[in-house]
């Protein structure tokens, strides 16, 4: 189910596909900037939640997929969780754990600073995977470009991004091809075609740059990409919408600023 | 003066293969040129001098009669779009329409010619409904095609196909056979392109090199080539089918006219049949 252009090709498909793409980069951030910088963790929870629904909902991206997705960062943030939990302290005690002969204790800052970590967090990666689901890079490529950022960059950005593919594409063609004739059979073998498939991938990737250079000397190249782009308007009720939306989230932060859980 | 010769050009590869001894070869304006070859016989290192990607080890690539320089390359590769064998390697831009534009765009075409250019380009190979797609979501042959029209955007003089029909489907080839021809009429395009399908041939070219070994083995017209039987078996081709059953309906003594195309074939049997019944 997840294979090797997963987060591209859910995003070509989104049901957002259509909404223009400054817009959803500037809720995607915005969001993230409100949930890192809100004291509480209402504010980044409501944002997680409604970014969900966003991406499930209105995106129809599979559900399975996004809590496939989602499990990657929540899994990294229990454990530090239960790192912050025992090592910060402050606060009323909540918990006292004996552990050989030590006293662990638990205690109110450390929950609420866990809460709040784990709600970031969480209001942070939905916000990230809005934009990772609902805008594909075809779409960023352009809005870098109305940024007005430096074209070798937004050049290179293009060539590397078509090259992972190429590169995907070569490791899967390879590693098809050894496992077409046995070659991951055994343990032994299996050391040895991954040794080679590295290798050639490393030639092939050479190979495949000097070919690319190739053709695009071919066709005159001299340091122009054009992007293709019509002149889009963004939509009185869309810039309403997203500003409605990013208010609602930062007034949820300065109303709950000094709620705390424990 | 010639568009494209090449004048005792030898190309011997790094590793110390020779790809080409001593070809001479002259593509006039307007003309329509076939070159075939078994697998190795150096069609695609030819090729690759036309626009400057290799450089002769010995002998001279002259396009309008001057011999490529540093100087002139970007002149020459405007005049003379190459179409590589390998449209994978070809195609290096996010979307199928960008990719299309990078060469008008760096001829400094402004946006509007441009954008009539791809829509164009991309309307003669039939992509026009898949322009925005990215490169990893097309078929091999979706690859070819956008390959193709890559090169058509930046309106060559001369348009090089080193197996343009390799990968397509029937409705491709035919496609591909309807532009061509009528990018030759109407601008006057020079078309060389290398195939393994001779029977491609006739409906394109109106010249053939035979190449074998990295050699030009012999050159002409239709009649010139497919007349010699023993020289294009021992170039490992052979005679497009449809000469082939002439000639084989000659042997049970049918009286007939010899034809290479579709076309000609047609009237030929008309002619033969309606006259004698
Ligand atoms: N990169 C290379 N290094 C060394 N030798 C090469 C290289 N590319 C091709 N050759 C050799 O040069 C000769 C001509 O190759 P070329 O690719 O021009 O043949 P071709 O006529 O295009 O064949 P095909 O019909 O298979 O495309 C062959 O003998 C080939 O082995
Ligand atoms: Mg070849």
């Amino acid at each position: 189910m997840i294979d090797e252009h997963l987060l591209d090709d859910l995003a070509l498909q989104n049901g957002l596909l259509e909404v223009d793409a400054r817009l959803k980069l500037a809720v995607g951030i915005g969001a993230i900037l409100i949930g890192v910088f809100s004291p509480s963790p209402i504010a980044p929870l409501a944002i997680a939640a409604s970014m969900a629904v966003l991406t499930i909902g209105f995106a129809r991206i599979p559900a399975r997929i996004y809590a496939a997705l989602l499990a990657i960062p929540v899994s990294f943030v229990f454990m530090s969780i239960i790192v912050i939990l025992f090592m910060t302290g402050g606060g009323e005690p909540l918990w006292d754990i004996p552990i050989l002969g030590h006293t662990f204790s638990l205690t109110t800052d450390s929950a609420n600073l866990a809460v709040l970590l784990l709600s970031r967090t969480l209001g942070g990666m939905c916000s990230l995977f809005f934009i990772a689901l609902t805008t594909p890079m075809v779409d960023i490529f352009s809005v870098m470009n109305r940024l007005r950022l430096p074209d070798e960059f937004i050049d290179l950005s293009m060539l590397i991004y078509r090259n992972i593919f190429v590169l995907i594409g070569e490791s899967i063609a390879i590693h098809n091809a050894q496992v077409m004739r046995n070659g991951y059979s055994t343990f032994r073998r299996s050391i040895d075609a991954f040794a080679m498939l590295a290798g050639m991938l490393f030639v092939r990737a050479w190979e495949k740059g000097e070919e690319m250079l190739v053709a695009m000397d071919a066709r005159c190249y001299d340091g122009k990409f054009q992007m293709i782009e019509e002149e889009r308007r963004i939509s009185a009720t869309g810039i309403a919408t997203a500003t409605g939306y990013l208010c609602a989230c930062a007034g949820l932060a300065v109303i709950f600023r000094s709620f705390s859980l424990f | 003066m010639h568009l494209i010769e090449t004048r005792d050009l030898t190309y011997v590869y790094p590793g110390g293969v020779t790809g080409l001894h001593g070809v001479n070869f002259i593509a006039p304006r307007n003309a329509r040129i076939a070159v075939i070859g078994a697998n190795g016989a150096g069609k695609s290192t030819l090729f690759k001098h036309f626009n400057g990607i290799m450089k002769p080890t010995s002998g001279q690539v002259l396009v309008h009669g001057e011999p490529i320089t540093r100087a002139n390359i970007r002149e020459v590769r405007k005049m003379v779009g190459v179409v590589f064998q390998n449209a994978d390697d070809q195609i290096f831009s996010p979307t199928v329409e960008q990719d299309v534009a990078f060469g008008p765009t760096n001829l400094g075409l402004d946006e509007e010619t441009v954008q009539h250019r791809v829509q164009e380009a991309l309307r003669m190979v039939g992509m026009e409904d898949r322009a925005t797609r990215v490169p990893h979501h097309l078929s091999g042959g979706e690859k070819k095609r956008v390959a193709i029209a890559g090169i058509i955007a930046m309106e060559p003089q001369v348009l090089v196909l080193d197996e343009p029909t390799a990968g397509l489907d029937p409705q491709g080839v035919s496609d591909l056979v309807g532009f061509i021809n009528s990018l030759s009429r109407t601008y006057g395009m020079t078309v060389i392109f290398s195939t393994h399908d001779v029977s491609l041939v006739p409906e394109i070219a109106e010249y053939i090199y035979v190449m074998g070994g990295g050699k030009i083995v012999a050159h002409g017209n239709m009649s010139d080539i497919f007349e010699k039987d023993e020289l294009l078996t021992s170039v490992r081709l052979d005679l497009p089918c449809i000469p082939k059953l002439i000639r084989s309906l000659w042997e049970h003594g049918i009286e007939i006219d010899m034809a290479y195309t579709q076309k000609d074939a047609e009237s030929a049997f008309l002619r033969a049949f309606r006259g004698s019944g």
